[in-house]
């Protein structure tokens, strides 16, 4: 605390401020570059066996899915002649299916991201988890009945499937509202009483699968597996506006109040007496954050793990300020993810010939999850 | 700037009131220090003038007028709180934390301007803290953690500081540090309200104290009428003995210093 020589005077201040600003640019444009590159990459990956193919090769059959996707759009003559150009092009269907698999895969990755960096924050917990509240039990539990009922059919029925996925999940969550709320009654809305009351909720449902899971044929064991943890990825329109939708309407209130999210860092008390109402800020973190994390693992299948690691990382990388983190886990979670689904692509792995993408998202997430703990260990106390 | 207490009961929800009929005042560029034994409800009369907790009856003004209704924005307008424990669970930067004091004029969806940065550059500088800028607040010393908070609620231009016991678990040096810094910010035009355990402060930045007895009315008024070694010993029970002396440059200056059978 002595003050004296080494006190900086406000100008070495500001000058400061602006070297950070522009490192932090710095950093944000080499992850971009760095995201952009792996997007390339992934765009030469065979989606029906393991193979690459030429990035030019790649690039043509994207230029050619754009050109004529404007081409139906506006009603051009090109379109007419769009069988006899892609029947010139080697693997173009594949190129296309791996481009939207891939844009699913970085949309999820981002939302998955955003939430974990959105619960952390506000419920001042390092590994608070959105899966906490029973959305992700609610989900598998959706395609569970969806298989129970339907079995092979499920895998066509797009539609009907998102509406039992994403209402399985509401009616879960709002079981554990619920239920949290009874369980705090006399005091305030506890949040911690809710969190408790979601792991044990997720706990029952995940018995009640696993006795399902045991006593299931093994056809319908596979359609099970393939859909829930995010083998099997539907890239239909519906898809794309479902996601585009929940993206969205998450991202927006999110990136308005990206700055006042670091309100309720210290505790309640100190926000209220800021300015800030923590409630308010507190409740538009739960609602995003669960639609976030929804959408992503209906979509994506069970890879939550993301939501714990990336916010850490980015924190290492670009400080505490939420307002980086927002910015950072966006770009790091789409990257994780997409990288994650690269690997799966890569390698044959066991009977089925595909590792599953939250199995690789567990492996490659629980080192890193070590290494940033111990980094950051330091720094909480 | 007056703040008034008027017949003020404070409680938690559903419990009986820990305090009946508190009355004071203060007005800015006075200091006010609460004095009294643990668990008096030094910390329920703050939440109650924060309107963190419901009051269950009086009224406590501003400029006379009645902060009942105020939001807490208007509220963080007037009124900056120093809590006693807080430690965020992220290594946020020492001048981040400061920033957050501005956060009441960038409201919900703004963000820092360069007028935000400036004071809250300011506040650092006024605290002596400018040095830390690029620490990590989970990794300063507690005198220097106090300092921050200081900061940061003087970056929220309030005109009352209301700080719970400030010097609590700081080492000798790092308390007198503080207390100045206190007097400082006396100085500057802020009235001050904080709580602390020991009489010696409230001599120390000349200040009014309110103590509080456990089911007795409080006592409130200047340092030199309050505490005395009668007032000590019916409030804590201990025998103090008030010592007079002259300074060098020949102030009266007032210590406590008990009596250790």
């Amino acid at each position: 605390m002595q003050t004296g020589h080494d006190v900086i005077n406000k100008s070495s201040l500001h000058i400061f401020r602006a070297e950070e600003r522009h490192r932090t640019r710095r950093l944000l444009v080499i992850s971009i570059a760095a995201f952009v590159l792996l997007f390339a990459f992934s765009m030469c990956l065979r989606t029906s066996q393991v193979d690459l193919i030429s990035p030019v090769v790649a690039m043509q059959n994207l230029f050619t899915w754009l050109k004529l996707v404007v081409a139906k759009w506006l009603d051009l003559p090109l379109y007419l002649e769009s069988e006899a150009i892609i029947s010139k092009l080697p693997f173009y269907f594949e190129t296309v299916a791996r481009f939207k698999i891939s844009v699913i895969t970085v949309v999820s990755g981002m939302m998955l991201a955003l939430a974990g960096a959105l619960y952390q924050g506000v419920f001042r917990n390092p590994i608070a988890a959105p899966t906490m509240l029973g959305v992700a039990s609610g989900i598998e539990l959706g395609i569970l009945v969806m298989v129970l009922k339907y079995a092979n059919a499920a895998y066509s029925m797009t539609a009907k499937r998102y509406r039992y996925c994403y209402s399985f999940a509401l009616v879960i969550l709002l079981i554990v509202m619920l239920t949290g709320k009874i369980a705090s009654r006399g005091k305030k809305f506890a949040v911690t009483d809710m969190l408790l009351v979601g792991a044990a909720i997720s706990q029952i449902i995940n018995v009640l699968i696993s006795y399902y899971r045991f006593e299931m044929e093994d056809e319908l064991l596979i359609v099970f597996q393939e859909i829930s943890s995010g083998i099997y990825i539907n890239i239909q329109t519906i898809s794309f506006i479902i996601l585009g939708v929940a993206f969205i309407v998450s991202v927006i209130p999110i990136h308005l109040l990206r700055y006042s999210f670091n309100a309720v860092c210290f505790s309640d008390d100190d926000a209220f007496t800021m300015g800030i109402n923590p409630r308010i800020i507190r409740f538009i973190a739960l609602i995003c954050g669960t639609i976030m994390i929804t959408a992503a693992m209906v979509h994506c299948g069970n890879v939550g793990m993301i939501s714990l690691i990336v916010p850490h990382i980015c924190r290492y990388l670009f400080g505490s300020d939420f307002k980086k983190i927002y910015y950072a886990s966006g770009i790091f979670g789409g990257m994780l993810l997409l990288a994650c689904r690269d690997i799966s692509g890569l390698f044959y792995f066991g009977y089925s010939g595909v590792l599953p993408i939250g199995s690789i998202v567990s492996m490659i997430a629980a080192p890193i999850f070590v290494i940033v703990l111990l980094q950051q260990r330091k720094g909480w106390e | 700037m007056k703040l008034e207490l008027h017949n003020v009961f404070c409680c938690y929800d559903g419990y009986p009131p820990v305090l009946k009929d508190v009355n004071f005042s203060v007005s800015s560029g006075e200091i006010c220090c609460l004095l009294g034994p643990n668990g008096v409800g030094k910390t329920t009369l703050f939440k109650t003038i924060l309107k963190l907790i419901k009051k269950q009856h009086g009224e406590i003004l501003i400029d006379g007028e009645n902060i009942d209704h105020w939001s807490p924005g208007k509220m963080a307008k007037h009124m900056a709180y120093v809590s006693q424990f807080h430690v965020p669970p992220f290594p946020y930067k020492v001048r981040d934390v400061v920033l957050l004091g501005r956060i009441n004029s960038i409201s919900y969806f703004g963000q820092p301007t360069d007028l935000d940065y400036r004071i809250a550059e300011e506040a650092m500088v006024d605290m002596g803290i400018d040095h830390l800028h690029d620490k990590a607040y989970t990794d300063i010393s507690g005198g220097e953690r106090q300092l921050v908070m200081l900061a940061r609620a003087l970056a929220q231009e309030p005109n009352f500081l209301i700080l719970d016991e400030p010097t609590a678990n700081l080492d000798y040096g790092n308390m007198i540090r503080v207390m100045s810094k206190i007097r400082h910010l006396k100085d500057k035009g802020i009235g001050v309200i904080m709580t602390t355990h020991s009489p010696d402060h409230a001599f120390m930045c000349q200040s009014t104290v309110v103590m509080l007895q456990k089911d007795e009315p409080l006592l409130f008024g200047s340092c030199t009428d309050v505490i005395t070694e009668k007032n000590l010993k019916d409030a804590y029970g201990i025998s103090v003995k008030l010592v007079e002396f002259f300074d060098h440059k020949g102030r009266l200056m007032r210590m406590c210093s008990p009596i250790i059978d």
